[in-house]
């Protein structure tokens, strides 16, 4: 992108439905069994990779689903590997390390935490983020999603800020309860400069 | 901390649980008066199911800085790559397929193409006619596995 | 013989109002203590708890059939505390929320009347996960299990809440009694 990005949103703002009654088509999946363990391979899977790799690969995720791990970002995974013509050994691999971190951002965060959070918390874990901190963060969120802290977080230790720093700028805005925005706005250059006592 | 504690209890906190659970008071009505705002709230729901004039389409246009990858809803992927005879979009939006998502060339050899997104993290690249893949210039980039540029955006909830 | 939660909630979903009155029997009292305790305003508790009972009545329509009846009608409770109180910081954040901070940390010579006020706001300073942890966990005798279906929050990040709550009670409430 090479020039300022330009953002429309086309957001359907007044759906205009009651809040209790969109509330209480959330609360539909709370509580029930659910639906039946789907066992066969993701047909994503099937369709990208010859049969004996996709049920490998599969047999992954169908572990991950009976543990109460989100399948989807192992079958994106998964497919991204593909894409990228790596060989199935290594994308096996980088399954296995992904299905570990979920594993570790459910245990730190909980059973209920939504897919979206999950991941972007398993990419802090695989970056050396420590459960503490996410539970910290967690704490001061509350209901709300970690997704964008965490993505901003991620992405000023991608650009080279000092991690440190990086963490203690986004639980600033987290402790003062700030907009999703303001996590945007943090600009990486003033804290990529080490300073003395920082810690990489 | 015991479930024993007292009031009379030397322990601040437990004198303070003990006070904590007192009953709380229960209104009279409390159940009459629930059972008539929901009834209340599903004439409501059934006059607004019936209505033409509830939805609204809000378009609103942000210009992003440099440095900003954290956007909302509906967004422009941009890419300046004169030589190339095609681009594709990949990324964890559709499902990594190069056939999904091809951007138009536009003027000055740039290469475009607008998704609407909803709210989450997404990695995700360019690939032009030759096969290479390229990140997004302005996007933060990811830990790959694969070798591979990848890019990662942010779209928030708000 | 005593009815189910689980019966009580099939008759529900039959559209039997009796039904549903007498899930409110059972359930209010320890939530309605929880929302008072958590948000201080029986006014705003009483709303709270009309929210939760209607959704839940809706909930069961749609078919819902909680596993944990009890930790569902507190997980739908904490939830419409969580909202309320974003309303409620909305007015009293900034300058009154530090004045409220101050008092609690330097309370005046109280007797007892006034005991159960500095309890308040006592609570009150701690963040609001905190706070849900500890009345979930010490006033309403929760198990962490339940918490952790109610609040949606992990065991370990709910028992350093609890702990840490426990810490800044006793902190902030010593040199009262």
């Amino acid at each position: 992108m090479t020039r300022p990005l330009v953002v429309i949103v086309l957001a359907a703002v007044l759906t205009a439905t009651p809040a209790v009654a969109q509330d209480a088509g959330n609360l539909a999946g709370m509580g029930n069994a659910g639906q039946v363990a789907l066992t066969s391979v993701d047909r994503r899977l099937v369709a990208r990779f010859p049969a004996s790799v996709a049920t490998r690969f599969g047999t992954l995720i169908d572990s991950a689903r009976t543990d109460g791990l989100p399948t989807e970002p192992l079958v994106l995974r998964a497919l991204e590997g593909g894409a990228k013509r790596v060989p199935a050994d290594r994308i096996y691999t980088a399954l296995s390390r992904l299905r570990a971190a979920l594993s570790r951002a459910s245990e730190t965060l909980g059973p209920s935490t939504g897919a979206g959070d999950l991941t972007t918390a398993a990419a802090a874990l695989q970056t050396g983020l420590s459960p503490a901190r996410l539970i910290e963060l967690q704490g001061l969120r509350g209901a709300a999603s970690l997704t964008v802290p965490l993505g901003a977080y991620l992405d000023l230790v991608a650009r080279g800020a000092v991690s440190e720093r990086a963490w203690d700028r986004v639980l600033a805005l987290a402790r003062r309860d700030a907009a999703d925005r303001e996590y945007a706005a943090i600009d990486s250059a003033d804290i990529i400069a080490r300073q003395p006592g920082d810690r990489r | 901390m015991s479930g024993k504690s007292t009031e009379h209890s030397t322990d601040p906190l437990e004198a303070a649980v003990a006070a904590l659970r007192h009953p709380a008071p229960i209104a009279p009505g409390f159940a009459e008066r629930t059972r008539q705002r929901a009834d209340h709230l599903r004439r409501r729901q059934h006059w607004l199911a019936g209505s033409t004039t509830l939805a609204a389409t809000v378009a609103l246009v942000v210009v992003l800085t440099d440095r900003q990858m954290v956007m909302p809803a509906g967004v422009t992927f941009a890419l300046n790559a004169p030589s190339s005879t095609s681009v594709s979009l990949v990324g964890d939006f559709n499902d990594w397929d190069a056939e999904q998502t091809r951007l138009e060339r536009g003027t000055d050899d740039e290469w475009t193409v607008t998704l609407d997104l909803p709210p989450g993290r997404y990695r995700f690249a360019y690939v032009t006619d030759d096969g290479t893949w390229l990140p997004d210039p302005k996007a933060a980039p990811t830990v790959d596995e694969f070798g591979e540029p990848t890019s990662v955006l942010t779209v928030p909830t708000e | 013989m005593t009815v189910t939660d689980g019966a009580l909630i099939e008759q529900i979903a039959s559209g039997d109002s009796s039904a549903l009155g007498e899930l409110m029997e059972r359930h209010a009292p320890g939530l309605m203590r929880y929302a008072t305790n958590f948000l201080r305003s029986a006014d705003d508790a009483d709303e709270v708890l009309q929210d939760t009972f209607i959704r839940a009545e809706r909930a069961i329509r749609k078919g819902v059939r909680p596993d944990h009846p009890s930790a569902w009608l507190f997980r739908i409770t904490v939830n419409r505390c969580r909202s309320r109180r974003r309303q409620f910081w909305r007015y009293v954040g900034g300058e009154a929320g530090e004045a409220l901070i101050s008092r609690a940390s330097n309370p005046p010579d109280v007797g007892a009347a006034e005991w159960r006020d500095e309890i308040n706001r006592a609570l009150m300073v701690l963040s609001a996960p905190t706070r849900e942890a500890f009345l979930l966990k010490h006033v309403e005798g929760l198990s962490y299990e339940e918490m952790a279906e109610a609040t949606g929050a992990g065991i370990p990040a709910l028992k350093m809440r609890v702990s840490r709550a426990c810490e800044r009670l006793r902190s902030l409430l010593a040199d009262i009694r």
